[in-house]
C-alpha cells in the first residue's frame, strides 16, 4: 500500500435551488405526487420549445464564482445523445465544449488546494424504479436545473474526498446555489481513482466509481478501491479502466456491465436554444449575492466574539444557527450566555424535530428573554428548557408562558422555608450521611426541593438554605 | 464510405433494430449524406467564425415562476402502457 499514492477527482451534480425546471415552467418540488410536475417540453413531445431560465445560470454563475472560476462570456447548450427510459427527448441538454465556468479552484479548510476543472449547466433526468419484471418511469425530475463540478485529480487520499465534498456542500449552501442533500438526491457524486507508484508523474490507469449515496459512503468506497487497487498492482496485474460500482450492503465495488460504445453521446449545439451573454452586470450582480463564505465567518467569529474550537464548528457548518446567534446577541449582548444556551438546550430541541431547524419559529427577541432571565436567576436550568420548549416551535411570548405555566423561580427565602423543613424531615437519612461528611447528600435534598417546587426554586438558595438548617440543628 | 459496419453501430446506439435489406438501403444513402458533408468541406472556412443559429438573437429567457401544466394527464393517457401515475416500461437493467 505505501508504494502508491492514491490520486482521485470527484465529479458532484447537485439541483440549483429554482422554482421552476431549466426549460419549462413544471415545478421542481420534490414530493409532489409522480408524473404531476410533467408537460410537453420536459417530456420531450415534437415541436415544443425550451426556454432557459434565467434564475438557473445565476445560481450557477454564483457557484461558479464562489469556486473561483474563469467564467465563459458567452454560453450555449448541447445535447448529450444517448438512449434510456428515464430521458424522454433521447437526449440531455448540457453544455460540452464550453462550460460556464472553467479554471476555479476550492481552498479547503486545511489549506489543501483542489483545483476545479469546469462547471457546467444542464437538466436532471428523471427516475426509474425496477419491480421484479418491469420498471416504473417518474419524469417529475426531468429538467430540475442540475449543476455539474468536476474537480482536477488533486485529492490524494479518501478522507480529504470527503473534507473537499463537506466543505462544497458548505459553500453551496452558504451562497443558497443548492439544498445539497444527498437523501432527497439533491447532491450526487461519482469519483474517478487511480493508484501510481510513488514519485511517478504519469497517472495511472483510472476506475470510475459510482453509486455513493452519502458523504460517508464515497469515503468507504474510495477507502475500499484503493486497496483492491494496490492489491492487483502489488502482483503485478494490471488495472482496467472500467465503472464500477459500489454495494454498500456489501462493503465492496464490482464492475458495472458496459457495452464497448457506451460513451458514443455524439454532441452537437442545441437548435432550439439561444446563445447567453454573461454579461459583466450580471457577474457583478452574482459577485455581490456571494455573501460571506465559510473562512470569512470563521474569522470573524472568532475575532467578533471570540468563539473557537469545537463551538466554532458549530457555528460554521450550521448557518442558521449562526444567523440566529448573530440575531440574539445584537438584542443580548453577553455572547457567552447566548451561545451556552443556544449550544445547548436549544441545539438539544432542534436535533429532537425530524424537520430540524426549519421548524424553529421562536424570534431572536423573545429568546433572548429566555437568557436573561435565566441569568438574573428568575428562570433556573429547569424552569428556562421548559420554557424554550414550550416557545421554540410557536414563538409564544416567554413573559406569558411563565405567567401561565408559574415558573418563576422561587428566590424568597420564606416561601421556600416550607419546602427544605419538609425535605430534612422526611429524609433522616440524607441528613446523616450529610452529617458525616458525604457532601453529595446536600444534592440529593436539593433534587427533593426542587421536585416539591415542581422545578421552581432557586436551587442555590436552597442549597444554602438546606445547609444552613441542618448545621444549625433546627428542625 | 458508411459501410454495414457502421450502419450496425448507430443502429445500436439509436436502439433501433435494423435488418440486411435496410443496412444495404442505408449505407447507401448515408454514404451520399456523407459525401455531400465532405463536399462542403472543401470550402476554406479557416477565418470564418462557426455559427450555431441563423437568427442571430441572444438571450430569449424566462424568469423562474412555475406553474402546473394542463397536459399530464394527457401525457400519461398517451403512454403505451402506465401503472397508476406512473410510464410503465419493459424491465431495465443498468
Ligand atoms: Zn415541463
Amino acid at each position: 500500500m505505501s508504494n502508491f499514492e492514491t490520486v482521485i477527482g470527484l465529479e458532484v451534480h447537485t439541483q440549483l435551488n429554482t422554482e421552476s425546471k431549466i426549460f419549462c415552467s413544471c415545478p421542481t418540488e420534490f414530493q409532489s405526487p409522480p408524473n404531476t410536475n410533467i408537460c410537453p417540453v420536459c417530456c420531450g413531445y415534437p415541436g415544443v420549445l425550451p426556454v432557459f431560465n434565467i434564475k438557473a445560470l445565476k445560481l450557477a454563475l454564483r457557484v461558479s464564482l464562489a469556486l473561483n472560476c474563469k467564467i465563459n462570456p458567452s454560453i450555449y447548450f448541447e445535447r448529450k445523445n444517448y438512449f434510456y427510459p428515464d430521458l424522454p427527448k433521447n437526449y440531455q441538454i448540457s453544455q460540452y465544449k464550453m462550460p460556464l465556468g472553467y479554471n476555479g479552484a476550492l481552498l479547503l479548510p486545511s489549506g489543501k488546494k483542489i483545483r476545479i476543472n469546469r462547471v457546467h449547466l444542464e437538466e436532471d433526468a428523471g427516475k426509474l424504479i425496477h419491480k421484479e419484471d418491469y420498471s416504473l418511469v417518474d419524469l417529475n425530475r426531468t429538467g430540475t436545473p442540475l449543476l455539474e463540478i468536476v474537480s482536477e485529480p488533486d485529492l490524494s487520499d479518501a478522507s480529504q474526498a470527503f473534507d473537499y465534498l463537506t466543505y462544497l456542500k458548505l459553500i453551496l449552501q452558504y451562497i443558497r446555489a443548492s439544498d445539497c442533500d444527498m437523501e432527497k438526491g439533491s447532491l450526487r457524486c461519482d469519483a474517478n481513482i487511480s493508484l501510481r507508484p510513488k514519485g511517478q508523474k504519469e497517472l495511472g490507469t483510472k476506475v470510475e466509481l459510482k453509486n455513493m449515496n452519502t458523504f460517508k459512503g464515497v469515503r468507504v468506497a474510495l477507502e475500499y478501491e484503493a486497496k483492491r487497487q494496490a492489491h492487483v498492482l502489488k502482483n503485478n496485474q494490471k488495472i482496467n479502466q472500467e465503472t464500477r460500482l459500489w454495494d454498500p450492503a456489501k462493503l465492496k465495488t464490482a464492475i458495472m456491465r458496459t457495452k464497448e460504445e457506451a460513451h458514443d453521446y455524439r454532441y452537437f449545439p442545441e437548435p432550439d436554444l439561444l446563445n447567453i451573454t454573461v454579461g459583466d452586470d450580471l457577474i457583478k450582480a452574482e459577485s455581490s449575492n456571494l455573501g460571506e463564505l465559510p473562512l470569512a465567518k470563521s474569522k470573524r467569529f472568532l475575532d467578533d466574539y471570540g468563539i473557537s474550537g469545537k463551538e466554532l464548528d458549530i457555528y460554521i457548518s450550521n448557518i442558521n444557527l449562526a444567523d440566529f446567534f448573530e440575531e440574539v446577541v445584537k438584542i443580548y449582548t453577553k455572547v457567552k450566555e447566548v451561545s451556552n444556551f443556544l449550544l445547548g438546550p436549544f441545539l438539544e430541541q432542534i436535533n429532537n424535530n425530524k424537520e430540524g431547524f426549519s421548524a424553529v419559529k421562536i424570534e431572536a427577541e423573545n429568546f433572548s428573554k429566555i437568557v436573561k432571565y435565566f441569568s438574573q436567576g428568575r428562570l433556573n436550568n429547569l424552569t428556562a428548557k421548559k420554557v424554550l420548549s414550550l416557545s421554540i416551535f410557536t414563538n409564544e411570548d416567554i413573559d406569558e408562558i411563565i405567567d401561565r405555566e408559574k415558573l418563576t423561580q422561587v428566590s424568597n427565602e420564606d416561601e421556600l422555608l416550607a419546602f427544605v423543613s419538609e425535605a430534612i424531615k422526611e429524609n433522616p437519612k440524607a441528613i446523616s450521611e450529610f452529617n458525616e461528611g458525604k457532601q453529595q447528600a446536600i444534592q440529593f435534598l436539593v433534587g427533593q426541593v426542587m421536585r416539591k417546587t415542581k422545578g421552581k426554586a432557586n436551587p442555590k438558595l436552597a442549597r444554602q438554605m438546606l445547609e444552613k438548617t441542618i448545621k444549625g440543628g433546627s428542625v | 464510405m458508411v459501410d454495414k459496419k457502421v450502419v450496425e453501430y448507430v443502429g445500436n446506439l439509436a436502439k433501433i433494430a435494423i435488418n440486411e435489406e435496410e443496412k444495404l438501403a442505408f449505407s447507401e444513402q448515408l454514404s451520399k449524406i456523407i459525401a455531400y458533408i465532405d463536399k462542403l468541406k472543401e470550402l476554406d472556412t479557416a477565418n470564418v467564425e462557426p455559427m450555431r443559429e441563423v437568427n442571430q438573437l441572444e438571450d430569449a429567457v424566462r424568469q423562474d415562476e412555475a406553474f402546473l401544466s394542463k397536459d399530464s394527464e394527457d401525457i400519461l393517457s398517451n403512454a403505451p402502457s402506465r401503472e397508476g401515475d406512473f410510464f410503465r416500461i419493459p424491465k431495465v437493467i443498468d
